[in-house]
C-alpha cells in the first residue's frame, strides 16, 4: 500500500492519497470541526462510454445509450434487500448519479460513517440483476426520462449537442430514451459492471469528520482485489466541424430559452484543467454581469439575469456555453460573435480581467469549504487526472495572453451554435 | 457539536444573532425582513428587494456591483422573497471568502459589509423613488419571471395547485403578482413600499464568520437607530381549514409527463409527530411512498411527501403517466390509511428518526445551514438548538405517530395534465 500527504500550503489545507492493495485509489480529506462525513465510490463510466473492450476480448461491445445510469439505479438493489433499507439503519443520507464521464454512489451522514462506509463498499462489489427486477425498473426511469423531457433548459442543452457533435456520444441524454432503455437486459448489465466496475477504474473519496486509518482498515475488509484488465474506451472519429448551426423545439415556455455553443479542441488532463480555466475567465470577462456586452443586451431588454455561461468539457469534447432566455435569442447569439470580434481586435478591459480572476481564485477558495464540496472536488479532480489544489496553481500562472489566446483560437464562429426552445 | 448563538434586540422588532466557528471559510450576513402576506404589497416587497440587491447610492448599477463584488474575490450579494404560511419574507444575504485568503491583504468583510449597508439603508433613489433605469431594468425582470413560471414544470404545478389548496387564503397569492399589475406599478409605490418594510417588518439578521466581529451588530443598531420604528407582529402559522368536501381540480399544460399534487390537512399541534409522519408517509428512500408507489409498482420517479407546519397542511408532489393518475392517488391514500392503522414497525419509526437528526447534525457545517436552522427555529416559536431538537424527535412514540396520521385528512387532489404536442425542427444531420 503507497500512501502519500498532498498538502496546499496557501490554504493550509491537506489529504491523504492511498493506493490501496485491492487496486482502488483512496483519497480521505480529515476536515476538524465538521461533523458530517461525506463519501463518494465513483467509476469512471458514464453515459458516453457505450464502445469498450477489454484485454481479453477481441472486439469492441457497444451498448444501449442510457445503460450507464440504468446500471447505478439497478445497482442499489441485492438479493435480499435493497441498498437504501441498509441505510435506514446508520441514519446516512444516500444517493447516487451519473454523469457524461462517470458514476458515482454517495453518502453524507453525522453518525456512524464506519458503517455506511462499509454499506456503501458491500452494495457496489455486490451486483445483483434479474430480467424481473430489470423490467420493473424500465418504468421508473421511463418517467425519470419523461420528466426531463418536460424540462426545456435540459431540451435546449442537449438539443446544442446535437448540433455540435456529429458522433460523440456526448449528444445523446445520459438517461437515454424510453426507447433505447427496453434494448437493456441483466445479460448487458453484468458486461458493462464487469467492464467498468474494476477497483482499478474506479475510486473511493471520503471528507469531513474522518479518521484515514479507520478508513483503511474497512477497505482491507471489504475491498476484493481486482486484476486490471486492460479496459480500453473509444469513441468514433469527431470532426472538427459542427453538424448544424441553428436548431428550434417548441414546447411550452413562457418566454424562449437559448443555448449557445462554441465548440472546441478537446484536451486532457492538467492541460484540459488550465484550457478550462482559461476558458472560465474568457466567457465571464466577454459575459459576466460586469462587462459590458452584458450590461448593454441588459439595457436593450434582450437578456435578463438568467443569461451565464458555462465550460463543459469532458474526454473527446470541450464547448463554451452561453445561455439563458430572450424574446430575440438570434440578436444575443449575433451579439456575442460581435463581441467576441471586438476583444479579439482590441483585447480585454484589463481591470475587468483581474477582478474576473480574483473571483475565479474566490470561487476555488469556496470549494474547500465544506465536506460536501471538498469530496466533489477530489472525485471531479482524480477523474479528470489533476490535484485538487491544481485550480489555485493555474490561476497563480494564468496570464492576460493565455486567454486572449483562448478567446482568438476557439470561439470561433464557424464553430458555433445556437439552440432554441420557445412556446 | 454546539455552536454559541447570541441573540440581542436591537431596536424595535430587530434582532441581531451572531454565531462564531472559527473552522469556516465564508462569512454570511443575512438580514430576514417578515411581514404579513398582502396581494397588494407582495409583488411590491419582491420588487424592491430585486432593487436593492442590485445597486445603492454609491454604486448605482448592476454592472457597477457586478464589477465591485468581483473584486472582492467573488463576493455575493442577492436577495430573494418567499413564502411562509400566511408571511412573506424578504431575505438579503451578503457573502465573501474570509479575510485570512486575501492575495493582497485587502479587508474583503469590512468593504462588503459597507456595500450591504448601503444597500439596506441608503438604496438607490431619488425624489421620485427608486432610479427609474434600474427600476425599469427590474420591472422587465419581475414579467419575466412570472412569464417563465411555467417552464418549470414540478414547481408551477405546486403553484397552480396552491391556489386551490390555500384557496382565499393570504398563502394563495402570488408573490410577484400578475404581468398586468407589474406593467403599472411605479417607482414611488415601490419604494414607498420598501420604507414601509424597514419600518414596521420584524427582522431577524445573522451574522456567521470565523472570528467575533462586534461593529457589524453596533453598525446595524446605529443605522436602526435613525429609523422610525413601529413593528407589525405577523402571525407566522394559520393553520388552513379543511373543506367540506375535497377539491378536485385540474390544468392542461403540452408537457410529456402529468403531475400530481394532494394536499392533506390537520388540525394537529403536535409538530414533531406530524413531521415524522410526513418523513414515513413520502420524506425518505425507505419511506411508503419512495418504497410502494415507485418501487415496487413502477409508477413515479419521485413522489414525496412534506409537511408545512405553518399551514397544518401536508402535500404530495408526484409526476405520473396521464393513464396512471387514478392508481396513483388510490395508493398513496392507502399507503396513508396504513399509518393512520398503525400498520408500521418500531424499526421503520427508528429508521425515520435516525434519518431526520443525521440531517439536522451536520447543520454547523455551513453558516448558511446554521442560519437557515435558527431562522426556522425562530418561525416555530421556539429557539432550539440542533441537540435539543434532535432529543424531541427522538422522543415521539408510535401512539404519537398514529395519532398525527389519524389526523390528516385529504383536502385537495390537483392535477395538472399532460397533452403531447413538443417536436423539435430537426435540422438534416449528417448522422
Amino acid at each position: 500500500m503507497n500512501k502519500q500527504i498532498i498538502r496546499n500550503e496557501l490554504t493550509g489545507d491537506e489529504y491523504t492519497y492511498i493506493r490501496h492493495d485491492s487496486g482502488l485509489d483512496i483519497l480521505v480529506w480529515e476536515m476538524e470541526g465538521y461533523s458530517t462525513t461525506e463519501a463518494l465510490f465513483g467509476t469512471k463510466y458514464g453515459s458516453v462510454n457505450t464502445r469498450f473492450k477489454t484485454a481479453g476480448d477481441s472486439d469492441f461491445t457497444v451498448v444501449p445509450e442510457g445503460i450507464a445510469h440504468f446500471l447505478e439505479h439497478k445497482l442499489f438493489e441485492n438479493e435480499d434487500c435493497d441498498a437504501f433499507e441498509l441505510y435506514a439503519k446508520t441514519g446516512a443520507s444516500a444517493n447516487a448519479y451519473t454523469s457524461f464521464d462517470k458514476t458515482c454512489y454517495l453518502f453524507s451522514c453525522s453518525d456512524n460513517y464506519r458503517e455506511s462506509l462499509e454499506i456503501l463498499l458491500g452494495f457496489v462489489q455486490e451486483p445483483y440483476f434479474t430480467q424481473e427486477t430489470v423490467d420493473k425498473e424500465q418504468g421508473i426511469i421511463a418517467q425519470e426520462i419523461k420528466m426531463g423531457n418536460d424540462n426545456p433548459g435540459n431540451r435546449v442543452f442537449y438539443n446544442m449537442l446535437k448540433c455540435l457533435y456529429h458522433s460523440h456520444p456526448v449528444k445523446t441524454d445520459i438517461a437515454g430514451t424510453v426507447e433505447s432503455i427496453k434494448k437493456i437486459d441483466a445479460d448487458l448489465l453484468y458486461k458493462c459492471y464487469d467492464t467498468f466496475y474494476n477497483l482499478n477504474n474506479m475510486v473511493l473519496v471520503v471528507a469531513g469528520n474522518v479518521k484515514t486509518d479507520e478508513v483503511l482498515e474497512i477497505a482491507d475488509r471489504k475491498l476484493r482485489k481486482c486484476e486490471d484488465k486492460g479496459l480500453q474506451t473509444v469513441f468514433p472519429d469527431e470532426p472538427d466541424s459542427i453538424v448544424t448551426d441553428r436548431i428550434t423545439e417548441k414546447m411550452s415556455v413562457g418566454i424562449p430559452l437559448f443555448s449557445i455553443g462554441f465548440k472546441s479542441e478537446p484536451k486532457t488532463g492538467y492541460e484540459a484543467l488550465k484550457t478550462e480555466l482559461e476558458a472560465f475567465v474568457a466567457l465571464s470577462v466577454i459575459a459576466d454581469p460586469a462587462s459590458p456586452l452584458y450590461s448593454s443586451m441588459m439595457d436593450e431588454g434582450l437578456i435578463n439575469t438568467s443569461f451565464a455561461t458555462e465550460v463543459f468539457s469532458g474526454e473527446g469534447y470541450f464547448t463554451s456555453v452561453f445561455g439563458g432566455e430572450s424574446a430575440d435569442p438570434e440578436a444575443v447569439f449575433g451579439r456575442i460573435k460581435e463581441e467576441i470580434s471586438r476583444i479579439c481586435r482590441e483585447g480585454m478591459d484589463r481591470s475587468l480581467y483581474e477582478n474576473i480572476k480574483k473571483y475565479t481564485y474566490g470561487s476555488s477558495v469556496r470549494e474547500l469549504s465544506n465536506p460536501e464540496s471538498v469530496a466533489s472536488l477530489m472525485i471531479n479532480s482524480y477523474f479528470a487526472d489533476v490535484s485538487p489544489f491544481d485550480s489555485l496553481k493555474v490561476l497563480s500562472e494564468m496570464t492576460y495572453d493565455d486567454v486572449m489566446n483562448f478567446i482568438r483560437t476557439r470561439l470561433d464562429s464557424e464553430k458555433a451554435v445556437l439552440s432554441v426552445v420557445e412556446g | 457539536m454546539s455552536l454559541n448563538i447570541k441573540r440581542e434586540v436591537i431596536a424595535d422588532g430587530v434582532a441581531f444573532s451572531e454565531i462564531v466557528d472559527k473552522k469556516i471559510k465564508t462569512s454570511v450576513l443575512k438580514i430576514k425582513f417578515i411581514t404579513e402576506l398582502s396581494e397588494k404589497d407582495a409583488p411590491l416587497n419582491s420588487m424592491a428587494a430585486m432593487l436593492i440587491g442590485s445597486s445603492n447610492s454609491r454604486i448605482r448599477s448592476y454592472s457597477e456591483m457586478s464589477d465591485k463584488l468581483n473584486a472582492l474575490y467573488g463576493s455575493s450579494l442577492y436577495t430573494d422573497t418567499s413564502k411562509s404560511g400566511d408571511c412573506q419574507f424578504i431575505s438579503f444575504t451578503a457573502d465573501c471568502i474570509d479575510n485570512r485568503f486575501a492575495l493582497e491583504s485587502e479587508d474583503i468583510l469590512g468593504q462588503l459589509l459597507d456595500i450591504a449597508h448601503d444597500c439596506i439603508f441608503s438604496p438607490n433613489v431619488n425624489e421620485n423613488g427608486f432610479d427609474s433605469t434600474e427600476f425599469e431594468l427590474k420591472r422587465r425582470e419581475l414579467i419575466e419571471s412570472i412569464q417563465a413560471e411555467i417552464n418549470n414544470k414540478r414547481g408551477y404545478a405546486l403553484l397552480n395547485s396552491q391556489k386551490h389548496i390555500f384557496k382565499d387564503e393570504p398563502c394563495s397569492y402570488p408573490q410577484y403578482g400578475t404581468v398586468e399589475n407589474a406593467q403599472k406599478i411605479t417607482p414611488q409605490e415601490v419604494y414607498d413600499a420598501f420604507r414601509r418594510l424597514i419600518k414596521t417588518a420584524v427582522t431577524e439578521i445573522y451574522f456567521v464568520s470565523a472570528s467575533e466581529n462586534p461593529s457589524v451588530k453596533e453598525r446595524f443598531r446605529k443605522a436602526f437607530s435613525a429609523v422610525e420604528r413601529c413593528p407589525q407582529t405577523p402571525k407566522l402559522r394559520t393553520v388552513s381549514p379543511l373543506k367540506h368536501e375535497i377539491c378536485y381540480a385540474s390544468d392542461t399544460v403540452e408537457m410529456k409527463q402529468s403531475k400530481v399534487i394532494m394536499a392533506f390537512k390537520t388540525s394537529s399541534e403536535d409538530r414533531n409527530a406530524c413531521t415524522v409522519v410526513s418523513r414515513m408517509f413520502g420524506g425518505t428512500t425507505f419511506s411508503r411512498l419512495f418504497t410502494n408507489v415507485r418501487e415496487k409498482m413502477s409508477l413515479c420517479y419521485y413522489c414525496s411527501a412534506g409537511y408545512i407546519y405553518s399551514k397544518g397542511t401536508m402535500l404530495v408532489d408526484s409526476g405520473v403517466e396521464k393513464e396512471n393518475t387514478e392508481k396513483l392517488t388510490a395508493e398513496i391514500i392507502n399507503q396513508l390509511n396504513a399509518l393512520k392503522n398503525g400498520d408500521f414497525t418500531d424499526e421503520e419509526l427508528l429508521d425515520t428518526k435516525l434519518y431526520m437528526i443525521n440531517s439536522v447534525k451536520s447543520v454547523n457545517d455551513s453558516p448558511n445551514q446554521i442560519i437557515n436552522w435558527y431562522f426556522s427555529s425562530y418561525c416555530t416559536g421556539e429557539m432550539l438548538s440542533p441537540e435539543e431538537y434532535t432529543e424531541r424527535i427522538m422522543a415521539v412514540t408510535r401512539e404519537e405517530v398514529t395519532e398525527a396520521a389519524k389526523s390528516f385528512e385529504p383536502d385537495t387532489v390537483y392535477v395538472m395534465e399532460a397533452a403531447e404536442g413538443s417536436q423539435a425542427e430537426e435540422e438534416d444531420f449528417d448522422e
